[in-house]
This record gives C-alpha cells, sequence and structure tokens, in this order.
C-alpha cells in the first residue's frame, strides 16, 4: 500500500486508528507534528524555555529526547543509574551513545554514590521496587532541574502509558490522583519544577517505529523488576479493545482529559514546606526521600550490627 | 519456511510460507497494536508478505512498571 501522505513512497507504518499508512519520511514528519501539536495544545513550554528530559535508555526518553532537539528545543537529558547489573549498564551504555551522536553531554547520577540502588533499596526494606523507584526517581530529576536552572521537566510517558494509568486509576476510583494524569503539571511554590508528556498523543508503537526509523539504537529489554507489574495487565486489556475497535485508547485518555473531571476539590495536594535535609519540596519536615534513605542506612547498619 | 526471530525473548521459530505479517502475527499470539515486524531493517505493515525462505524479526514495543 502506498503512503497516504506523498502517494509514492511504499508504506511502512500502518495506523489502524488514522485509517493511514504512511512511508518512513511521512512517518516522521507526522510522528513530529503530534508532539509538537501536544507541546502546543497543553501549552508545556516555550522555545526559550531551558527543558530537562529524563532519559532512561529505552525507547520513549530517547525518542522524546531527538524529536525535541529536532524541533529545535534546548533539551538536555539526565539519566539516573539505578544499579540493576546489566539491565542498568546496557541502558546507560545506550544513553551514552545516543548523546555522543547528538553531541550533548547527559547529566548522569549513579544511586551506588549513596547506597540507594534499587536491589539495595528494595533487599533492605522489602517494599514494591516499581513504587519506591518512581519517587527516587521524581527526587532526582526535580532537584538536578532546580540546581541546573531548567524550567521544566519532560518524561516519555506515551499514550498507552497515560491510558493505561488511567485506566487503573478508574478501576481503583483513585479519584484523588486524576489531577496527576494532565499532561502538565504546573510548577508549584515550594519547588516542584513543571512537568509535561510531550508524548502523549502517540502510542508505543508509532514511537517505537519512529526509534527504528529514525536508528536511535535503545533498549529493548524491560527493567527485571517490572515483571507482574499491574501496568502491564491494564496496557493488555486496552489494547485487547484496540485490535478490534482502533482508537479505543485516545478516545479513552482524551475523552477524559477533555472532560470535566478536574473539580476544584479534587487537586492533588502540593508539597508545601521545604525539606529540612536535602531543601526540596515535602509534604513533612523530612520529605519521603529523605526518609527512605536515612531507613535504608539505619536497615543496612543493624544487618551488619547482625552478621 | 519463515524464520522469526522474536528479539526480546531470545528465541527463533518456523512457520510455513508465504504468509503475511498479520498472520504471522497470529501465528505466534502478538497483536498488530504491539508489535514490530522487520525484514533486513525495514517495518513491515500486516499485509505485506514474506516468501519462503526469508527471515523476519518481531519487537514487541509494550514497556511498563
Amino acid at each position: 500500500m502506498k503512503c497516504r501522505r506523498c502517494g509514492s513512497f511504499e508504506g511502512e507504518v500502518a495506523l489502524k486508528r488514522h485509517n493511514a499508512t504512511f512511508c518512513r519520511n511521512c512517518f516522521v514528519v507526522f510522528f513530529r507534528r503530534q508532539v509538537k501539536r501536544a507541546i502546543s495544545e497543553f501549552r508545556m513550554f516555550t522555545p526559550k524555555e531551558k527543558i530537562l528530559v529524563c532519559v532512561s535508555g529505552g525507547k520513549d526518553s530517547l525518542v522524546l529526547w531527538d524529536v525535541l532537539l529536532d524541533l529545535g528545543f534546548d533539551a538536555d537529558g539526565m539519566y539516573i543509574d539505578l544499579g540493576i547489573g546489566d539491565y542498568s549498564r546496557e541502558s546507560r551504555e545506550k544513553v551514552l551513545a545516543f548523546a555522543r551522536l547528538r553531541k550533548r553531554e547527559p547529566i548522569i547520577v549513579d544511586l551506588s554514590a549513596e547506597g540507594m540502588t534499587i536491589p539495595e533499596v528494595t533487599a533492605r526494606l522489602r517494599k514494591k521496587a516499581c513504587s519506591l523507584c518512581g519517587m527516587i526517581k521524581r527526587h532526582h530529576f526535580n532537584s538536578a532541574a532546580r540546581k541546573g536552572g531548567y524550567d521544566v521537566v519532560a518524561t516519555g510517558h506515551n499514550l498507552d502509558d497515560e491510558a493505561s494509568r488511567l485506566l487503573g486509576n478508574i478501576i481503583q476510583w483513585n479519584v484523588k490522583y486524576f489531577p496527576g494524569q494532565k499532561p502538565v503539571l504546573e510548577e508549584t511554590s515550594s519547588g516542584m519544577v513543571r512537568k509535561v508528556k510531550p508524548l502523549v498523543r502517540v502510542t508505543e508503537y508509532e514511537t517505537a517505529c519512529y526509534a527504528l526509523i529514525r536508528g536511535i539504537d535503545y533498549m529493548i529489554y524491560e527493567c527485571p523488576y517490572s515483571k507482574g507489574a499491574t501496568s502491564l495487565a491494564y496496557k493488555e486489556a486496552l489494547n485487547m479493545l484496540e485490535e478490534e475497535m482502533p482508537g479505543t485508547k485516545a478516545r479513552f485518555l482524551f475523552g477524559f482529559l477533555d472532560g470535566e473531571f478536574f473539580r476544584e476539590d479534587e487537586k492533588e495536594e502540593s508539597e508545601g514546606r521545604s525539606c529540612l535535609v536535602c531543601g526540596e519540596p515535602s509534604f513533612q519536615e523530612v520529605c519521603s526521600y529523605c526518609r527512605l534513605k536515612e531507613e535504608v542506612a539505619r536497615r543496612s547498619a543493624a544487618g551488619r550490627k547482625g552478621a | 519456511m519463515i524464520r522469526v526471530r522474536v528479539l526480546q525473548e531470545k528465541k527463533e521459530l518456523e512457520i510455513p510460507g508465504p504468509a503475511r505479517v498479520a498472520d504471522i502475527l497470529r501465528e505466534i499470539g502478538a497483536k498488530q497494536t504491539t508489535t514490530v515486524v522487520l525484514k533486513s531493517g525495514v517495518i513491515l505493515t500486516p499485509d505485506r508478505e514474506v516468501e519462503d525462505g526469508e527471515t523476519v524479526d518481531v519487537l514487541s514495543v509494550v514497556s511498563g512498571g
């Protein structure tokens, strides 16, 4: 089938939800337009602002960094080495290789330097890795953005991530988490930097196709700790519907975002003070990250004593 | 036979050729919306036919955690 846009070349990417097939060149144009549209539609940032992109070595974050640079934005990448054996080693290599190609210097944070790698933390606390990992990453990205003078932190969350998160929040009736689904989370007076999700209009399939066509060498293997994650079950359910009814995921997510679902009294509580230890925004005197760090250190010391 | 390399699982399968990409995906239990099929690095649409004796790579696009 020929490309719908140019009509000249053989179609390489078929998108049922758009009832269209694109050749590789036209797909790149289509994809960048989708990202650009999300940035302007949700007023994520302006060309004058400085963006910190959270990169993991996976397809979404590297594609996001790539697109933002090609669209002419001032975007730096930041990678957190989680210390998860070969997975982290390979991911880090992918980030460094990409940065070299784009002649950028990524910010690297190594959790082993403070004894807070994911294997160390989960071994000490026996809590779910994904939620701990999310909290640790949020802390470091926000902290680095503030110190580096960035206006905005951009993550590679795509349409599938956001739709599956919404499905989970609805199934659990976690109404208080609805505001967190917005593609833009504004900065707070207590020091939370604005957070944006420029890939919200594109699916995982589209992001992977973009990476493959652009020759972006990304980490194709998943984090070993993500096995059995509930988000994967929600994605599976939505993809079953998408196979039968193309466009379901987009209608589900954007119907929600366009709707009247964000009541004033459901606003996510903003973190209103500064942590006494690190100075980052916090609900309590000491932020959740510093409390976690202290707990890990305490248990490590107790373990050494008992050995 | 068509050689199907399932990249993330590091395994190879053989299915009778020729076959359309959509049929290959059905055969291996994968979805069109979450799987990219490549031949020599080029992405194939579900309607494309793969000839007997050819090799394709299958890549899942689902990430999570």
